[in-house]
């Protein structure tokens, strides 16, 4: 660890129907399974709230770079779709084995400015090279990241 | 606690494991625990419930013939759905082509599909040989085999079939009644350009299926619960349409025949 690492911390307890409460700084969320595969489901499954952090992760570092390069972001909008590499192998399946992460992360963002497609270009790979969540899943998964200009 | 009996269950797709997660709290809510065990296909779960490491299985109708053929006929079919009683398969051909019987796929390629499925491979294999005509010397075929060990639950390679027939790779495809129904109602079939040519006789899909020392009284408890899920109920709604079903009934052999014959035919088991 270096000398200008910053940390952060959550507290996450057991709550009623498998749910978890975590409790951030004044605030707090409820956390559902870590992944469900009921599409009624009433709870955010832990892999939902991972997949929209990374999204959230690559927005706002757009949306930073573009303001200090005072550049108008409308609007920008992504999907973040997720899969995992065995869902059964979460599920116990007998006889079944491999790996129980994710396998890749595909995301297509759409960015709508009336800027130079060659300042959001910049603006993009910027927010690639810092956006901390982006940075770290792409260690250990394979990414699928697209973007496009819209107007 | 009550001990809670196990049942065993192949997951084809992840999603099956709401089915199950339903099934087992409307049973703990009724005082009668159950523990769902998945198996990832129907050969580990049977010896399973050979050698007793589960109480009941939710078979396949090939599952229940393994069953049988391991047991000596000694295991009980004690529940189905409505929806695996009296089901049948097709053979469909397109309209253009112009087949009128069975006869006619004489020379011609028939797409079927997994190695294990009853309704899109082992029935309609049955029903040709039965109709007079022999694999390999009056039709081949050509397998689309997704998914072995799943005995076809998983429709991908039924569809698979049909798409190749559809290619034209192909002079007919199998598939079960309710996947013809379904897709020929969601625009995945043309219903001007295909037809069926034959139908199979009529067999049962899947079963609850208890070893010979299941305990009797244990039994009548498990099926009084299972019995008291109602379509009316909202939560049991949701499990009944994911599971295709509006009403569990009495398990029955009878509807078996059409299967065991194409399992002797085909030394299925051999």
């Amino acid at each position: 660890m270096n000398d200008i690492a910053y940390h952060w911390t959550v507290r996450v307890k057991t709550r009623e129907k498998g749910e978890s409460i975590c409790y951030v700084r004044q605030h707090n969320f409820l956390v559902g399974n870590a992944v469900s595969f009921d599409t009624e489901d009433e709870s955010i499954s832990a892999m939902e709230y991972v997949l929209g952090a990374i999204g959230g992760d690559l927005i706002s570092s757009l949306k930073r770079i573009a303001k200090k390069k005072r550049v108008a972001l409308d609007m920008i909008e992504t999907v973040v779709t997720g899969e995992l590499t065995n869902p059964m192998v979460y599920l116990q399946v007998i006889g079944e084995e491999g790996f129980a992460g994710l396998n890749n992360v595909r995301m297509k963002v759409y960015i709508s400015s009336l800027d130079d497609a060659e300042v959001i270009e910049q603006i993009w790979n910027d927010a690639l090279r810092i956006s901390p969540l982006i940075n770290t899943f792409k260690k250990s998964v394979q990414f699928s990241l697209e973007h496009k200009i819209v107007f | 606690m009550k001990k809670p009996i196990l049942i065993g269950a192949v997951l084809y797709d992840p999603k099956v494991s709401v089915i199950w997660e339903i099934i087992a709290d409307f049973f703990s809510e009724n005082k009668f625990p159950v523990d769902v065990v998945f198996y990832t296909n129907y050969e580990l779960m049977v010896e399973a419930l050979i050698n007793g490491h589960i109480d009941i299985a939710w078979n396949s109708p090939l599952a229940w013939l393994y069953s049988q053929h391991l047991s000596g006929n000694s295991c009980k079919a004690i529940a189905m759905r409505d929806t695996d009683q009296d089901r049948i398969s097709y053979i469909i051909v397109k309209k253009e082509d112009n087949l009128k019987n069975l006869s006619d796929l004489k020379g011609k390629v028939i797409a079927l599909g997994a190695n294990d499925s009853p309704q899109a491979t082992l029935i309609p294999l049955q029903h040709l040989i039965k109709h007079g005509l022999t694999p390999d010397k009056d039709f081949t075929y050509k397998k689309f085999n997704l998914l072995e060990g799943k005995h076809g639950d998983h429709i991908g390679g039924e569809l698979e079939a049909f798409k190749s027939l559809e290619k034209g790779e192909v002079s007919a495809s199998a598939m079960l009644d309710l996947n013809w129904k379904t897709w020929t109602s969601d625009g995945t079939i043309a219903p001007d350009k295909f037809m069926i040519l034959s139908e199979t006789d009529v067999f049962d899909h899947c079963v609850f299926t208890i070893g010979k020392d299941f305990n009797a009284d244990v039994e009548k408890q498990f099926l009084d619960v299972l019995f008291s899920m109602t379509y009316d109920n909202p939560e049991h709604k949701k499990m009944m349409d994911m599971e295709g079903l509006k009403a569990w009934e009495k398990g029955r052999t009878t509807g078996f025949n059409p299967l065991k014959q194409a399992v002797e035919l085909l030394n299925y088991f051999k």
